[in-house]
């Protein structure tokens, strides 16, 4: 996948643990690991929207476009 | 939900006749194998009866030799109990909240395996063995087509199973 998600990096600018955001997104862990290890198919606008909320960020600080090689 | 409804009384329904079936095949075979006071020899023993459990009132019959009880008899019992076993297993995946689970595709394929297998193979054997008749061709033919429709109603559930994997992947 092209699009990588880079929220390990926010979260530990924000002293976050990777748990207390999910309870705070209300998903899974296991889908926020899905979300963090690129496995994830497309992100909901809303769960964006939550992460960009809670991590006080821009979709642009936690998303990055690397080409496929 | 109406489908729910139709599903859940299939289940039970389905689930009563695999009990009856195989609680028989277990009667049946007991009594056979270790000559049980179920067992009723008549006509010189060239048939038998057997007796319904604590009772005099016979309630299956059939010729008294070995294939014929095996193949036409004891086998014929034991695996309409597992197609009824196996359906209602279909049935039982409809009746769950979420369609499209690979629990749901297994049962399906199951089925599916089920009818177009054991079936044919139990007309081959009756036809080595014993008599092959017209009725029993018949039924080896509607077990095909049950198992061909159950074919494709499997692959419908997987490329469902695909889609619903692939919008749990939507976060």
């Amino acid at each position: 996948m092209a699009i990588i998600m880079n929220i390990d990096v926010m979260l530990a600018k924000r002293k976050m643990q990777s748990k207390e955001l999910a309870e705070k997104l209300d998903i899974t862990p296991a889908n926020l690991s899905i979300l963090k290890t690129g496995k994830a198919k497309g992100i909901r606008f809303d769960t964006l929207e939550g992460i960009c909320k809670i991590l006080d960020c821009q979709p642009g600080d936690i998303l990055e476009y690397v080409p496929d090689k | 939900m109406p489908n729910h409804f139709f599903a859940k009384s299939l289940y039970y329904f389905t689930r009563l006749l695999a009990a009856l079936y195989l609680l028989t095949w277990a009667h049946a075979t007991t009594a056979m194998v270790f000559k049980t006071a179920a067992l009723h020899l008549t006509e010189n023993g060239e048939r038998f009866e057997i007796f319904l459990p604590f009772s005099q009132s016979a309630f299956l019959l059939g010729d008294y030799n070995w294939y014929y009880i095996v193949f036409d008899f004891l086998a014929i019992l034991l695996l309409y109990g597992l197609f009824f076993l196996l359906l209602g297993n279909v049935f039982y995946a409809f009746m769950q909240p979420k369609l499209f689970t690979a629990k749901g595709y297994a049962h399906l394929r199951n089925f599916y395996l089920f009818n177009l297998l054991l079936p044919v193979a139990a007309l081959i054997v009756t036809a080595i063995f014993s008599t092959m008749e017209m009725t029993v061709v018949v039924i080896v033919v509607l077990h095909l087509v049950i198992g061909i429709f159950a074919y494709f109603l499997a692959a419908i559930f997987k490329q469902g199973l695909n889609l619903q994997t692939e919008q749990d992947l939507i976060i």
